[in-house]
């Protein structure tokens, strides 16, 4: 646990002294700010629908292009600069467990990506300002911020363990979104392509957009939050195997 | 404080490290001498627990480097060969990481990374970034890295590479003061580095000990008796090799390159015998020298390389194979 903690800290701390983690900032800010612009000026159209849940298409855009591209910058150098840099045989002639640099490491990650979800809820708070004095339902607006960390965290145990598998940063951060990418691909699998209903039902818990349907709805169901848990735990157990694996190539 | 046993590392079925066992006691300083590629890192990397053995194992200051890794760790100063440090921080911000990764609580680790900075002659650059320091200050962090928790043992993975000749000297001294309370092993294939801080060395070629013994052991290799290098001319060689033999004092006698090669049991009475034979019978005394191998020649010697077979190599890539013939 103590060891948890120092290891955390340098590497919370690292991000913020690569110029990756700007690049990374600036780059959500501006994809989500336009995905909301977008938002408000649909809104704004009085030949709209109304909508129930105005920030739900905001969620679904941002998980869609946001995080694909976000999610592998962030988890690329976990691992992968330490093995190319060598540091890893410091770090692992430490008196620390394997599972302790790894959960660390995605612990880090994890904190980053809050940090940079953080300030997105301006959005919210603009919407709530500007849609006076009509006032959005916060509820669905907070599951959705709940549905973005726990998929987030599932994605990112993704890029962890991609970062494990390989010294080459850039074969960790294309992978990763590549994996995330096909996952996307999943709702269009059973959405357009696949007519069976037993593999519809099989790849259910893979959609995260059919997931998300439930978040952004204010609907919290815990077989989704125990499957992200569960897949995010499997993952990050990977990259421990992984990581035991990979140190004689080092 | 160190005993391995039968320890095997194989990679894809090639055996990179191959039943090696030696034991080093409290206290002792042993270079671990082999060519590249002998294995000497590979075995290190057992030793620190950062690549578990294909068998056999090693006990670390009283704990299994199989079964109990964590506590090996906790006993150990590591520097591996490469200097790895996270470049992106500061030199006390780094030692006080890991300081605290080995377990010493914050104001330990202020009072030792004060001391470990002076021991390895950083003060100066405490406050600059890992990674704008020069490959001296890096070894130098590197090794206050190693000490930081003051482990009992300290594996060091060729400490001097890359140093120019002062710092060479300043980690040398280094090492041997260390090595009045610890027990430092030294990982090398730089031969004066192991005659300047170890007494004992352990030879290590494809995988298998070589060679393992106290320096003066190894340099009079394993024969018995000084050795003297005798040279002259007047008589025939036979005749002289039988008159060095039948000189009292003398364990063997052979031939050697140009001369002869004595072991005697006491060089000092051995010279004289030898002066008083040659002035005797009138023949001429060109060369009376010896007293040690060099450490050099035992290394060779023991890693299966030969001088002669090496040097016509050479002579081949140069002149061609028309030119061979002696």
């Amino acid at each position: 646990m103590r060891n948890l903690f120092f290891l955390f800290q340098r590497e919370f701390a690292a991000y913020f002294k690569s110029t990756m983690a700007y690049v990374v900032m600036f780059f959500l800010f501006a994809v989500t700010g336009l995905i909301f612009w977008i938002r408000i000026s649909s809104l704004n159209n009085p030949q709209a629908p109304p909508t129930e849940y105005p920030m739900h298409f905001w969620f679904v855009w941002t998980l869609m292009f946001g995080l694909t591209f976000i999610i592998p910058a962030i988890t690329m150098r976990l691992l992968a600069e330490e093995m190319k840099s060598g540091t890893i045989e410091l770090l692992a002639t430490a008196p620390v467990r394997d599972c302790e640099i790894i959960l660390s490491k995605f612990l880090a990650a994890f904190a980053f990506y809050c940090v940079l979800l953080a300030p997105t809820f301006i959005y919210v708070l603009l919407l709530r300002e500007n849609a006076k004095p009509v006032r959005p339902d916060m509820g669905p607006i907070l599951s959705g911020y709940m549905g973005l960390l726990f998929i987030g965290g599932f994605f990112l145990s993704i890029g962890t363990l991609t970062s494990a598998s390989t010294r080459d940063q850039m074969v960790a951060y294309i992978s990763a979104a590549m994996a995330i990418i096909l996952l996307q691909m999943v709702f269009f699998l059973r959405n357009f392509i696949i007519e069976s209903e037993g593999w519809k039902k099989i790849l259910r818990p893979f959609d995260f957009f059919d997931n998300f349907q439930n978040f952004g709805r204010g609907v919290i169901d815990t077989r989704h939050i125990v499957f992200y848990i569960a897949m995010t735990a499997l993952l990050l157990f990977l990259s421990v195997r992984m990581l035991k694996w990979r140190k004689w190539r080092v | 404080m160190i005993r391995v046993t039968e320890l095997t590392r194989r990679f894809s079925g090639v055996a990179a490290v191959d039943s090696v066992s030696f034991s080093v006691g409290k206290g002792e300083v042993v270079g671990f001498l082999g060519p590249n590629g002998a294995g000497k890192t590979t075995t290190l990397r057992m030793l620190t627990c950062f690549l578990p053995p294909t068998s056999g194992t090693a006990v670390i200051a009283g704990s299994d480097i199989v079964s109990d890794p964590l506590a090996v760790r906790r006993n150990i100063g590591y520097l591996p060969e490469s200097v790895p440090l996270y470049t992106d921080m500061r030199v006390s911000e780094y030692l006080g990481f890991r300081a605290r990764l080995k377990g010493l609580s914050s104001r330990a680790a202020r009072d030792r990374i004060g001391r470990v900075c002076e021991q390895c002659g950083i003060l100066s650059v405490r406050d600059r970034i890992v990674g704008h320091l020069s490959k001296g200050f890096r070894q130098r962090v590197g090794m206050a890295d190693a000490l930081v928790s003051d482990p009992p043992i300290l594996f060091l993975d060729e400490p001097t590479s890359g140093l120019d000749p002062n710092q060479i000297r300043d980690v040398r001294d280094l090492i041997s003061e260390l090595g009045k309370e610890k027990t430092v092993v030294i990982s090398t294939h730089i031969l004066p580095e192991v005659e300047a801080t170890c007494r004992r060395a352990i030879i290590i070629d494809k995988g298998r000990i070589a060679a393992d013994g106290s320096l003066d052991d190894l340099r009079s290799g394993g024969a018995k008796g000084r050795r003297l290098v005798v040279r002259g001319k007047g008589a025939p060689a036979d005749e002289i090799l039988a008159g060095l033999k039948s000189l009292e004092g003398v364990l063997s006698a052979d031939r050697a390159e140009g001369g002869f090669e004595i072991r005697t049991e006491r060089s000092g009475e051995a010279r004289e015998a030898v002066f008083k034979l040659f002035s005797g019978r009138g023949w001429v005394l060109t060369e009376l020298s010896g007293g040690r191998n060099r450490l050099e020649e035992v290394f060779w010697r023991v890693t299966g390389f030969e001088i002669g077979k090496s040097a016509r190599r050479r002579g081949d890539r140069a002149a061609g194979p028309g030119e061979e013939g002696e």
